[in-house]
């Protein structure tokens, strides 16, 4: 076309090696993210016993613990970071995988606040903004139907988690072992590196238990930072191969194949929030339906738990994987609850009346999500 | 099953774009052929509205696929490419709709095959046919230099078709003549407008396409 721009710039390398080098700060992202998965368990270990004792006690109750996932996810505005988080935790020994999966069913309903956010630039665009808002929430219910389910049988039976022990006793078995044969320089050995060398130094400033909350603080931030690299980078090596997908799931009307689209391109870019993004604006268009958009999320929930299980492969206990497994087994089991069509209509029809509710009565959109995602988990952690 | 993952480019959009043109010329043929006769209206009936709706279809492909893109890349380098887009699949689906309905005239009795003024409709047929194969050829190559050749034609070509329309409009001819011609006239101009419009969105800026003439910064 003329005048109308096509590409940015194309730099002066060739795209081959720009390909190569996007790659490469991939890896280099993803080692990042597990160093400070080490780091963030060293900088728990520094706290001392007694504060450790007091965040367990915090969300020993499932309730807190649903309420404090959700909350963190809403203010990281990534349930990836969480969940990572929450394995840290674990992995470090401060609360047990029973007492970290309300924390990760929390995780789950924060993940779409973003989408849910950003579905308000429509807000005065009539349908746009009822069909986008009603694609974020169909999200939110799904995630909140799902834990009203998966809540009580997990405080009552210890389902997940048990389920999660065997899934994990099941990986550990084909999973190679990272040991070196005779006392060599191991993967985790590379991992725990940067960590061992920031606590040698922050020990030799004898800052006690603030030398712990430092160490956390860096370990926090890089784990965002090196999520947000790993995303925008796989983003642009994929976008072709994504929006190819999408146009296919598109011309073919979903189906299981849409769960598989889902699942992939979570996979790939390790964030969901990146399928919801597309999601939304499509189905805002009216040119993805919500019955058609909803087994995509299923997938991405699916794909987002890969950030929790590769965290775990940093964490030094066991338990690190259980968590992770938990995860899988939440998203997991929740495709097969929620995939089909009957069932799948719950969450659709309760967004589809939030949407019309919130398009006669614009305050509505503020009461749900001030509601949701800031006043009922507060209130919960405040009861409990 | 991960075939679904095959890299997309705006060769997908592209092609739609010619396969509509090409649909097009074969629409403006048989709506010609049945025009003038030399072919009854109802043989090409089923082809000629399958054609249509392959038109239709493929924009809305293209429709999707420019959303589509804008969603996954947020691409802000090419927003004026997607609008562009847009824009051209509109043209060339409202090129499809005056095909048929020169179609439409032939279907509903319309017989110009004894009619004064048959050879120049027939001349001007032939001259718009061949700008229509140009056009998609210069479309095709993103081809500056053959847009900048072909619009002034088109235009002009369109002017002549408004001309003979009011010439037309003011002519002794009974109604059953002047009509028919005047609609078939009014019809030719609207396909040449419209592929004009397409040949600008090679060489105009986005807020010009449709607008051939100099630039501000000219």
């Amino acid at each position: 076309m003329g005048d109308q721009g096509t590409k940015g710039s194309s730099g002066v390398l060739p795209s081959s090696a720009r390909r190569a080098l996007r790659l490469l700060s991939v890896l280099g992202a993803i080692y990042l993210f597990l160093a400070a998965i080490s780091a963030f368990e060293t900088g728990v270990g520094m706290l001392g016993q007694t504060l450790v004792d007091r965040v367990f006690e915090a969300v020993s109750d499932p309730f807190a613990g649903m309420a404090a996932g959700l909350l963190a996810t809403v203010m990281i505005q990534s349930s990836s970071a969480t969940t990572s988080i929450i394995v840290g935790l674990v992995g470090a020994g401060v609360i047990t995988v029973e007492a970290a999966v309300p924390m990760v069913l929390g995780a789950n309903i924060g993940s779409a606040v973003t989408s849910t956010l950003a579905s308000l630039g429509n807000i005065r665009q009539g349908v746009y903004f009822e069909r986008g808002f009603a694609a974020a929430t169909m999200q939110d219910f799904y995630n909140i139907l799902a834990v009203t389910l998966f809540l009580p049988l997990e405080v009552g039976f210890h389902i997940i988690s048990r389920a999660a022990r065997v899934l994990a006793d099941w990986v550990r078995l084909w999973a190679p072992d990272s040991q070196p044969a005779s006392g060599g320089f191991s993967f985790g050995d590379f991992v725990d590196a940067p960590a061992k060398a920031l606590e040698g130094l922050i020990e030799g400033w004898a800052w006690g238990t603030a030398g712990g909350v430092v160490m956390i603080g860096l370990a926090v931030g890089t784990l965002v930072f090196a999520l947000v690299t790993i995303t925008r980078l796989m983003k642009s090596i994929a976008s072709s191969r994504i929006e190819g997908a999408v146009n296919a799931i598109l011309s073919r009307r979903g189906g299981a194949m849409a769960v598989v689209v889902g699942l992939v391109t979570t996979l790939i870019v390790q964030s969901s929030g990146i399928v919801n993004a597309i999601m939304v604006p499509l189905a805002a268009s009216g040119i993805l339906s919500l019955p058609n958009a909803f087994p995509i999320i299923l997938g991405a929930d699916l794909g987002t738990t890969a950030t929790a299980v590769l965290a775990s492969t940093a964490a030094s206990s066991p338990e690190a994987l259980v968590i992770a497994m938990a995860h899988v087994v939440i998203n997991f089991v929740g495709i097969f609850i929620f995939y089909p069509m009957r069932v799948r209509q719950v969450p659709i029809r309760l967004a589809l009346w939030l949407s019309r509710t919130a398009m006669r009565n614009k305050t509505w959109v503020a009461v749900y999500i001030l509601t949701v995602f800031v006043a009922a988990p507060v209130l919960i952690l405040i009861l409990s | 099953m991960f075939s679904i993952f095959k890299s997309a480019d705006n060769r997908e959009v592209e092609s739609n774009l010619d396969g509509m043109l090409a649909d097009c010329i074969e629409m403006f043929d048989l709506a010609m052929s049945a025009f003038f006769g030399d072919v009854p209206a109802a043989d090409v009936k089923e082809k000629i509205w399958g054609l249509d709706k392959q038109v239709n279809r493929r924009e809305r492909a293209v429709r999707r696929e420019l959303l589509v893109r804008g969603a996954v890349r947020h691409a802000e380098f090419e927003q004026g490419l997607l609008l562009a887009y847009m824009a051209v699949a509109k043209d060339l689906e409202r090129i499809g709709d005056y095909c048929k309905n020169i179609w439409d005239l032939a279907n509903v009795g319309v017989r110009v095959s004894d009619q004064p003024g048959l050879e120049r409709m027939r001349a001007e047929a032939a001259k718009v046919r061949g700008y229509l194969t140009a056009g998609r050829k210069a479309f095709a190559a993103q081809d500056q230099d053959a847009a900048h050749d072909l619009i002034p034609k088109l235009d002009a070509a369109a002017h002549e078709h408004d001309r003979i329309v009011f010439e037309l409009a003011k002519s002794d001819q009974p109604g059953s003549e002047a009509v028919p011609q005047a609609l078939y006239y009014r019809f030719l101009k609207r396909i040449v407008s419209h592929m004009e419009n397409v040949l600008t969105s090679i060489v105009m800026p986005l807020d010009r396409i449709d607008y051939y003439g100099p630039t501000n910064s000219e």
